[in-house]
């Protein structure tokens, strides 16, 4: 079994995305697909799968070209994909996704289902048993009959990892399967993934470069559309082409501080991750205060009392009550689905409160509208729907800019003052920290035909325009680089050291413990502080996480 | 079979079956759009032109009529693959609008009158009353969409299960790998051969067809039935829905004595029931509850 890809080049919108790209992998390899945001790799992934047609060059599969095959041949050839986001058929249960899954190999067909009706046609007596055997080792048993749009964002990751696995794959392409994972659903994702690697080709695409270290035989990277091949991790992490362009770092300081140093599973291969977070010349134990510290004194930032909050009569979190003050970075953790996101939705007004309330520098917000919120200092980027897909990138940035000026409009739809005539004039590559590799992307590009990671990045400059006084970030880590990573790092210190503060929901622990002036853990609606400034205090919160 | 109850009888099964074609497409593959409707149009006209204007048997009548409304599943199943379901639901719309219009202008249709005294007996030339035959008819269509439409919009079912994937994230649909455009082509088609099938049944009943017959008053109703039902629910409580609102409409009827002020009221309540189930209860007497996915703007 062969997967070659042979001088492939895909133009999209007049850009070159991929550029006469070439390697090749056989059956028991697993390979690590990493590079920067917008590289192209899930571009490349798009292209083997046949949802992008090349502009020239060849994806071989066993001597057959995958180019000339729509997506369901290429499938039925045993070419399996994991999608970046969360894609899924919402409203079937978790069985039946499987169960649909597993059909669409050999095809449906009406007159199948009316033989079936009638009695003439039997099911597929093995296929319950694989099933029932998928779920069990992705442990969704329990969640059988639940529709897939109440599973928890891990137990999401797994059924849409189930649901690959299903069709027993020789190809399987996975983009970010680790992304957003609490560190047991990661493990559980990585053991599965290692179970899978004997006698199937593995193309993973990751930035947590720690798991797919444990898991990756080989990688690809890919740069600005240019493909290099490496056989081994070390080979990668010391060349100066991945040091400079992914980790922003020059040799020396990369080589030294990429030692293993953390004991544990993933984490004793995630140095090059962690060392993402804090900057390579900058690497504090857990016990170092890293940031300007907590500056407290008259009144906080925010304050939240007693918050409530929830979706119709299912309440999410119940009184919840903290004060964040100028320079103060909290962390919430938790498990995947406990209310992190509603949290923060409820204290920026998206998530009407049942009880509480929320105070930005004394002043109760919560009768406030979101926007208004916004022109007070109050950021969030959510986790998801982070950007306008079919306005370009400037339009992005300029609409963001323009919302923190809007008028308020009198009851009858008239502006109370006098709205500004001119826009603000902004560059594409004036963007934000966090977004400095913009100058690279076309200004004119609908922010839908960037990458995942180009658009967390775009968001990410978004958030911070206008001097916010409070940032929410909702996982602003998952799916960007590794200059990203140092970028955003660095503005966090920057922002705190100048008087903002931050709440943050992250599922990395290191970018929690190398950030975070507190950390709380969100466990049944509530909030509970956690120490962090202990010499175990990375496997504490390690445990509170699970 | 005569009178009032049979009446009633021939309109909750006109209207169930149309109901439940735009169900298989909107509410089980999320295109919704006026494609049954104008497929009972085309089905009902072929009939009547062949009957009518060729004098062709009848038996041949009903083939010609089934040819039609395939070949116009056919042309929709292509508009059904290259669109996103809001700019579906416009194109069936303008394709309806094309239609009405074109029966009122061309000869061979009857102009704004259309066409009359249209034979009705459908059993081997044997003479029966028009309602008894169009019944008759309706049953056996009924009777064959609901093993088809049992087939496809049951849980239990793969081209089901099929159909929800696509609606709920067609990219992941298309990488599962499912053949979707093959399988909302045949959805489509389905779907108009039960629209113009409940076409042939209206035609029958009256005995005559005009353009206003296929208008939007009865794409109103036929909405109404499906959302009245619960989008995306059981073809058996399409059948309900439309009992439902045919015992309300006439219900209505016996309020106002003046004959003029039936069918406006009628009209009225139909786009209450429509608006009312969609601002309260948007399940409908029981359909399932069905939330967009985050990835349901890549339909685009």
């Amino acid at each position: 079994m062969r997967l070659e890809v042979r001088e492939l080049t895909v133009e999209l919108g007049g850009c070159r995305i991929l550029s006469e790209v070439g390697g090749s992998a056989e059956a028991g390899d697993v390979v690590g697909l990493v590079g920067p945001n917008g590289a192209g790799k899930s571009t490349l992934a798009n292209v083997i799968c046949g949802l992008l047609r090349p502009a020239r060059g060849l994806v071989l599969f066993n001597d057959v070209d995958l180019t000339r095959l729509d997506p369901h041949r290429i499938g039925q050839l045993g070419v399996s994909r994991l999608f970046q986001g969360q894609h899924l058929a919402w409203n079937l249960t978790v069985e039946e996704n499987l169960l649909a899954a597993a059909e669409a190999v050999r095809g449906v067909s009406w007159g199948r289902e009316i033989g079936r009706l009638l009695g003439f046609v039997r099911p597929d007596p093995t296929l319950s048993d694989r099933v029932g055997a998928l779920l069990e080792r992705t442990g969704l048993s329990a969640a059988r009959c639940m529709p897939a749009r109440d599973l928890s964002f891990g137990q999401q990751r797994l059924l849409a990892l189930a649901c690959a696995l299903i069709r027993e794959p020789h190809v399987l392409v996975l983009d970010e399967p680790f992304t957003g994972l609490k560190s047991d659903v990661l493990e559980r994702v990585a053991g599965i993934l290692r179970e899978q690697a004997g006698g199937k080709i593995l193309l993973v695409i990751e930035h947590s470069l720690g798991p797919l270290r444990s898991i990756a035989s080989r990688f690809w990277y890919l740069n600005r559309g240019h493909l290099t091949v490496y056989e081994d991790f070390a080979q990668m992490e010391s060349s100066a082409l991945f040091v400079r362009s992914y980790l922003g770092l020059t040799s020396q300081r990369a080589s030294s501080s990429l030692q293993p140093q953390i004991d544990s599973r993933f984490i004793a291969s995630t140095q090059t991750s962690r060392q993402l977070f804090k900057g390579a010349h900058d690497v504090p134990t857990p016990g170092n205060a890293t940031l300007g510290g907590p500056v407290r004194g008259g009144e906080p930032l925010l304050s939240v009392r007693d918050l409530s909050a929830g979706y119709g009569r299912n309440m999410i979190i119940h009184k919840v009550s903290f004060d964040l003050w100028p320079g103060e970075v909290l962390c919430i953790i938790g498990r995947n689905g406990c209310g992190k996101s509603t949290l923060l939705r409820a204290i920026m007004g998206a998530v009407p409160n049942a009880t509480g309330s929320v105070f930005l520098e004394g002043t109760v917000l919560d009768r406030l509208s979101p926007d208004v919120r916004v022109r007070r200092g109050l950021r969030l980027l959510p986790q998801d729907a982070r950007v306008f897909r079919t306005l370009s990138v400037t339009d992005n940035l300029l609409l963001s800019q323009a919302s923190l000026s809007t008028p308020r409009l009198s009851r009858a739809g008239l502006p109370l003052r006098r709205p500004h005539l001119a826009m603000p004039t902004i560059a594409a590559g004036d963007a934000a920290p966090g977004c400095s590799n913009f100058a690279l992307i076309p200004s004119n590009r609908p922010a839908g035909l960037l990458s995942g990671g180009e658009q967390a990045r775009l968001a990410l400059s978004e958030v911070q325009r206008g001097s916010p006084k409070v940032i929410m970030l909702d996982e602003p880590t998952a799916g960007v680089d590794g200059i990203a990573r140092q970028e955003l790092s660095q503005f966090l210190r920057e922002a705190s050291a100048a008087g903002s503060a931050f709440l943050i929901v992250e599922h990395d622990l290191d970018f929690v413990l190398a950030l975070a002036t507190k950390v709380a853990k969100l466990h049944d609606g509530q909030l509970q502080f956690l120490e962090t400034r202990t010499n175990g205090a990375l496997s504490q919160l390690r445990e509170a996480f699970k | 079979m005569k009178g009032y109850f049979s009446y009633l009888l021939v309109s909750m099964l006109q209207l169930g079956l149309m109901a439940q074609a735009t169900d298989l497409l909107g509410g089980h593959c999320g295109k919704l759009g006026f494609g049954a409707v104008l497929a009972a149009g085309v089905a009902g006209y072929a009939y009547a032109i062949s009957t009518v204007v060729f004098a062709a048997p009848i038996l041949w009548a009903l083939l010609v009529a089934l040819v039609a409304a395939s070949l116009l599943g056919i042309v929709l199943s292509h508009t059904i693959v290259a669109l996103h379901p809001d700019a579906y639901l416009l194109a069936s719309f303008a394709f309806q609008m094309a239609f009405i219009e074109m029966m009122n202008n061309v000869d061979w249709s009857g102009g704004p009158l259309g066409l009359r005294q249209i034979p009705s007996s459908v059993f081997g030339g044997l003479a029966v009353e028009a309602t008894t035959s169009s019944f008759l008819f309706l049953i056996i269509s009924a009777t064959v969409g609901l093993l088809v439409l049992v087939s496809g919009a049951r849980r239990e079912s793969g081209v089901a299960r099929a159909h929800h994937w696509i609606r709920d994230d067609i990219l992941s649909a298309l990488a599962s790998p499912l053949d979707t455009r093959s399988i909302m082509a045949r959805a489509c088609l389905v779907h108009c051969i039960l629209g113009g099938a409940a076409g042939v049944g209206v035609v029958i009943a009256q005995g005559y067809v005009a353009p206003r017959t296929f208008d939007l008053g009865l794409s109103l109703k036929v909405l109404t039935v499906v959302v009245l039902s619960g989008v995306g629910g059981s073809p058996f409580l399409m059948l309900l829905g439309s009992a439902i609102l045919v015992l309300v409409t006439e219900l209505a009827s016996f309020a106002f004595t003046a004959p003029e002020a039936v069918g406006p009221l009628q009209q009225v309540l139909v786009s209450s029931v429509l608006i009312g189930f969609l601002v309260f209860r948007r399940r409908g007497i029981g359909g399932p509850v069905l939330e967009s996915g985050p990835s349901s703007e890549l339909f685009e």
